[in-house]
């Protein structure tokens, strides 16, 4: 899947373009992501605006992503619509992850 | 994907609500048609009249049944067929799988708890979150294997 990617200031905003995070994609999103957020040493945020579905496999792979950054940093998920909040939820991983919303763009604008 | 809309009017015995219509469908047992399968059947199934809110659990639920059929009962076949059928009515949908690979373990059918939390990163479970998601939304899940086919008929309630 196509993943954007941006920076707003010093954060890394990545965008996986969707509808779907699931079995059928994460494979190719987990390489994606390594290869984007190997050299960045700073904050790094999922825009899931795009993602209308997360199921448990996409929920792993964002897990993966996350043990990619390394101990003591968290992934930022942000902009998750309903269904995404619900998984997210209800399996209690949005204690591990930290949900927020989508950032803006440095002057000032959204960044959607 | 084939799809075949039915109007089945009241059942007497069986469903003493009536059913309000049903979904026979059929997709091919492979990652992109479930996933392309999935994105579709919202749209198909909002006219019946079913709440955001169960019509969201039902899909969350049949992803994760879906994709068991395809990695673990069509393991290593790229020719399975999944049927299913979706019955609308006032206490929530009812759906009902069928195909014809490996006998699910039923331990996969009992019951489920989150993976265990951790505070360590590297701890962190990838795995184990679809079961326990079935078992967290779905109602009168009941599994059979007969002739050859796995059977599975679960309930997402209205409310």
């Amino acid at each position: 899947m196509e993943i954007q990617r941006r920076m707003v200031d010093d954060i890394l905003v990545l965008r996986p373009e969707g509808p779907r995070l699931d079995a059928s994609g994460t494979v190719a999103f987990k390489e994606r992501m390594r290869v984007l957020t190997d050299v960045h040493e700073g904050r790094v945020i999922v825009d899931m605006s795009d993602i209308e579905f997360l199921d448990s496999s996409g929920l792993g792979a964002l897990v993966a992503v996350m043990k990619m950054l390394g101990t003591g940093r968290v992934l930022e998920l942000a902009g998750c619509a309903d269904p995404v909040q619900r998984v997210l939820a209800l399996t209690r991983m949005d204690r591990v992850f930290r949900i927020q919303d989508v950032p803006d763009a440095p002057d000032g604008r959204d960044a959607a | 994907m084939s799809l075949a809309e039915h109007r089945a009017g009241a059942r007497p015995s069986t469903a003493p609500n009536g059913v309000a219509a049903a979904l026979l469908l059929e997709l091919a047992a492979r990652d992109d048609d479930v996933s392309a399968f999935l994105t579709a059947l919202p749209d198909h199934s909002r006219p019946h009249g079913i709440a955001e809110a169960c019509l969201s659990d039902a899909m969350i639920v049949l992803g994760e049944v879906l994709n068991n059929i395809v990695e673990h009962a069509y393991r290593g076949r790229t020719d399975g067929v999944i049927e299913l059928s979706l019955a609308f009515d006032a206490d929530g949908i009812s759906i009902k799988t069928r195909d014809e690979g490996r006998p699910m373990p039923r331990a996969v059918f009992q019951g489920a708890s989150l993976p265990d939390a951790t505070d360590e990163v590297d701890d962190l479970p990838e795995g184990g979150f679809g079961l326990f998601l079935v078992h967290a939304l779905a109602q009168d899940m009941t599994y059979e294997r007969l002739n050859g086919a796995n059977h599975l008929q679960f309930r997402l309630p209205a409310a």
